[in-house]
């Protein structure tokens, strides 16, 4: 979670509700606690979706407005202009009314707050802000810099409290893991590296540093901390899983490649691709028993066969 | 009742333990009372001609007149015509007939911040959805409205709770306000590994009731820091041990349950730990240690823990426990000697774990297992429970077993230690201080009783 505006997928807090523009400009949504996705084409034009503050809820961006939206329900917001060159958006709770949403966005050179009295100028930090997240155990924003430091922000109290860089090392694309309580930051000299920055309870502190299967232009991460989702620059595979406990990459799974680059995981841990109209979706084991060291490990029954840990997280019923 | 009221005929109690003690003396033990008691000579061997006979009516002769009364008074003597089988049944129906209770036991989320080496989760399921958060509120409300609750229980279970907290926040408040409007005691636990309690968060999860606290450290540093690591291997000891100083700060009033497991790698370390742990929190009453031998729990790594069993696993957590009272942090583990102590929350029909995603178990163990999925909570708190399922976890105990039924552990364990064992391996459940109880009952004995020299010594 970053709040990139992107096509999406976007996932919402819990993780159920997806939702992207196809390549026709045309928003979907798909809701994954049912045996099988249900996939809708809502119709409405949209060029970034982003998640909201609440269950099935987005942030749809068209046309330089923004327009909170529920996917359940369908209800929609008045729709907000966007600033000039905003590139990372978010929605926080607490709003001014219930028709104004609180958002927080990142431009060049700022961080802007909108409440009651439109945009207002928070913060300007020190490098441009490259991942802005809702950190829920803390109940604050975090806005990450490219230079590694964090501004946290209390919607409750309106401050904003800065951190210094840890380091010289400057980021180019950075993510938020609620599990491990930091950022996975992809450093500018090494686009093979990635570091991991713990943001709570104390300044940034670096605390791994792991190579990467590949030279990424993405990343993501699974809602247990286990997988980082790889986008990896050039040929195939275009995409990777790499497993943070046991140090160890996996091209990403054979379904994914027919669609565009896996791009989220579920709640219950299902790797989820969309494309379109179409969605592909593999469970992924949400421990890996591949970090017994030394395991050779099959990766096409890895990836076709049943996960070889499985629980009861799809009983649908006794 | 007055002694004059009682009887002729008496009769030692079926749920008596007598066993001789290594140091000299005896040590007896009652279920249905939970008391353990050390007997020096020359009293011994009066009390041991006393209760060691089951089948011996004797009546009260004037000579040890107040022997008698003391023993009739702590139920190791019993009338000659006392129903101790009937008796046994009552704890056993009273505790699974009651309605006025509610155990939730609560996963916040599956996740977990640790990759233990040893653990059986697997950590499949985020944070609790919000459907389910209203579920489980609307659950309390129409339990209380169809038979009034006296006592509403609640653990913290995980994954690890503490990484979504703010799901603890929000259903805590909602438990405090509602039992405090409805005149329902409320008590809260936690079971978590200690690395996100900081003193910010402690101070928090105090405000919201939660005043038990399991926290696991297995070792001095670089033992713990090998089984017990963040995921990617970070180091975890030093910001447990920090969190632990910050809640020893504190004046409130809680109890912190320091538990280690052992196994064959570890456990000669764990005197170390006890070590250190003595230099904090040695004479702070709110802080325990217990120590548990690592079983097969299902985790990957099974084969490789060096998994402790039998004798050889009972044996050492005595010993441990003994060292950590010797260092003033322990008080032993006799709980589970207490009438309805070895029951396992399972067995009771008034107690659910509610999973994150809504699904109702009664087991943390068997996570994985079909049978153990007994309802899908709704969200308008209907619990959607399939009887047949919940048979196999309420009604699998003592009323259906006839060695349960004479045992002398009965009233403490009800055959009801662990439903999981009878479902998997279908043979009676008996836990590992009852197979043991001789030593068992020794060490606590020998553990009060230097508890009380040393106290005394103190002054
Ligand atoms: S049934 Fe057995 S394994 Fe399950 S929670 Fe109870 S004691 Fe533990
Ligand atoms: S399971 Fe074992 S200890 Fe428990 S009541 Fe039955 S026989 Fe006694």
């Amino acid at each position: 979670m970053n709040g990139s505006l992107a096509r999406g997928p976007a996932v919402d807090i819990d993780a159920l509700w997806f939702a992207w523009a196809g390549a026709d400009g045309i928003l979907r949504t798909a809701r994954f606690d049912t045996a099988e996705p249900l996939i809708r084409r809502t119709g409405a034009a949209c060029d970034a979706v982003v998640p909201g503050h609440g269950p099935g809820r987005f942030l749809v961006v068209r046309e330089g407005t923004v327009r909170p939206w529920t996917a359940a329900t369908g209800d929609e917001w008045p729709p907000v202009d966007l600033p000039e060159g905003v590139h990372r958006l978010m929605e926080v709770p607490g709003g001014p009314g219930a028709d104004t949403p609180h958002l927080l966005a990142a431009v060049p050179g700022a961080l802007l707050r909108h409440g009651s009295g439109g945009w207002h100028v928070l913060e300007e930090p020190d490098a441009p802000v490259i991942a802005l997240a809702w950190q829920f155990r803390r109940h604050r924003a975090l806005a990450f810099t490219a230079s590694g430091a964090v501004h946290g922000y209390d919607p409750a109290t309106g401050l904003l409290e800065p951190s210094s860089p840890p380091s010289a090392d400057r980021y180019r694309l950075a993510l938020y893991d609620e599990i491990l309580g930091g950022v996975w930051a992809l450093p500018e000299e090494r686009p093979d590296r990635a570091h991991f920055l713990r943001v709570e309870p104390g300044p940034p502190e670096r605390v791994y540093d792991v190579a990467l299967p590949a030279a990424a232009v993405g990343l993501g991460v699974s809602h247990s901390g286990e997988w980082l989702i790889v986008r990896a620059r050039g040929e195939a595979p275009s995409a990777w899983l790499y497993n943070v406990n046991g140090a160890r990459s996996f091209p990403a799974p054979p379904a994914m490649a027919v669609s565009a680059w896996p791009g989220a995981f579920t709640f219950d841990n299902h790797l989820v691709a969309v494309r379109d109209d179409e969605v592909q979706i593999v469970e992924i084991p949400a421990r890996a028993d591949v970090r017994a060291p030394g395991t050779a490990l099959d990766i096409e029954v890895f990836w076709e066969a049943r996960p070889r840990m499985h629980r009861a997280s799809r009983v649908s019923g006794p | 009742m007055s002694h004059a009221d009682r009887g002729d005929a008496y009769k030692p109690s079926r749920f008596n333990v007598v066993t001789r003690a290594e140091a000299g003396g005896l040590v007896i033990y009652n279920s249905m009372r939970g008391s353990i008691f050390r007997i020096t000579p020359p009293t011994d061997d009066r009390v041991h001609d006393l209760l060691h006979n089951r089948n011996a009516v004797l009546r009260r002769d004037e000579d040890q007149g107040e022997l008698f009364d003391a023993l009739l008074d702590r139920g190791f003597l019993v009338d000659a015509d006392h129903d101790e089988l009937a008796a046994a049944e009552e704890v056993s129906a009273r505790r699974k007939n009651r309605t006025d209770v509610l155990d939730l036991i609560i996963m916040p989320t599956e996740a977990c911040n640790f990759r233990c080496h040893y653990c059986y989760e697997d950590f499949a399921l985020g944070r609790m959805l919000t459907s389910v958060r209203e579920g489980v509120r609307n659950l309390v409300r129409e339990r209380h409205a169809a038979t009034p609750l006296r006592r509403l229980t609640v653990s913290w279970f995980g994954g690890e709770p503490l990484v979504a907290f703010e799901v603890i926040e929000e259903l805590s408040a909602f438990f405090l306000s509602f039992c405090e409007e409805n005149g329902v005691e409320y008590s809260a636990a936690v079971t978590t590994n200690g690395y996100l309690l900081t003193e910010d968060v402690a101070r928090r999860c105090l405000d919201l009731g939660i005043t038990r606290y399991q926290i696991t450290l297995d070792g001095p540093r670089d033992a713990h820091d090998a089984s017990r690591y963040l995921i990617g291997g970070g180091r975890t000891y030093d910001t447990i041990l920090a969190n632990l100083d910050g809640m020893a700060a504190l004046s409130d009033d809680f109890h912190v349950t320091l538990r280690t497991n052992f196994t064959s790698e570890n456990d000669a370390r764990v005197p170390e730990l006890i070590d250190e742990l003595a230099r904090h929190f040695s004479g702070d009453a709110r802080f325990d240690a217990i120590y548990r031998p690592v079983g097969e729990w299902g985790g990957p790594q099974d084969a490789e823990t060096g998994a402790h069993s039998g004798k050889e696993a009972e044996l050492r957590k005595l010993e441990l426990c003994s060292h950590a009272a010797d260092h003033g942090l322990s008080h032993g583990d006799d709980r589970m000697l207490r009438p309805h102590g070895s029951v396992c929350y399972a067995a009771s029909p008034w107690s659910f774990v509610i999973r994150p995603n809504g699904v109702v178990n009664k087991c943390t163990v068997a996570l994985r297992d079909e049978r153990n999925a007994v309802g899908l909570l709704r969200e308008d708190g209907d619990l959607g429970l399939n009887a047949e399922r919940m048979g196999l976890w309420v009604d699998t105990d003592d009323t259906s077993d006839s060695g349960c039924q004479t045992c002398f552990f009965r009233p403490a364990c009800q055959g009801a230690a662990c439903p999981l064992v009878r479902l998997e391996e279908e043979r009676r459940p008996c836990p590992p201080h009852k197979v043991w109880i001789g030593p068992t009952i020794e060490t606590y004995a020998a553990m009060a009783r230097r508890t009380a020299r040393s106290k005394a010594a103190a002054g």
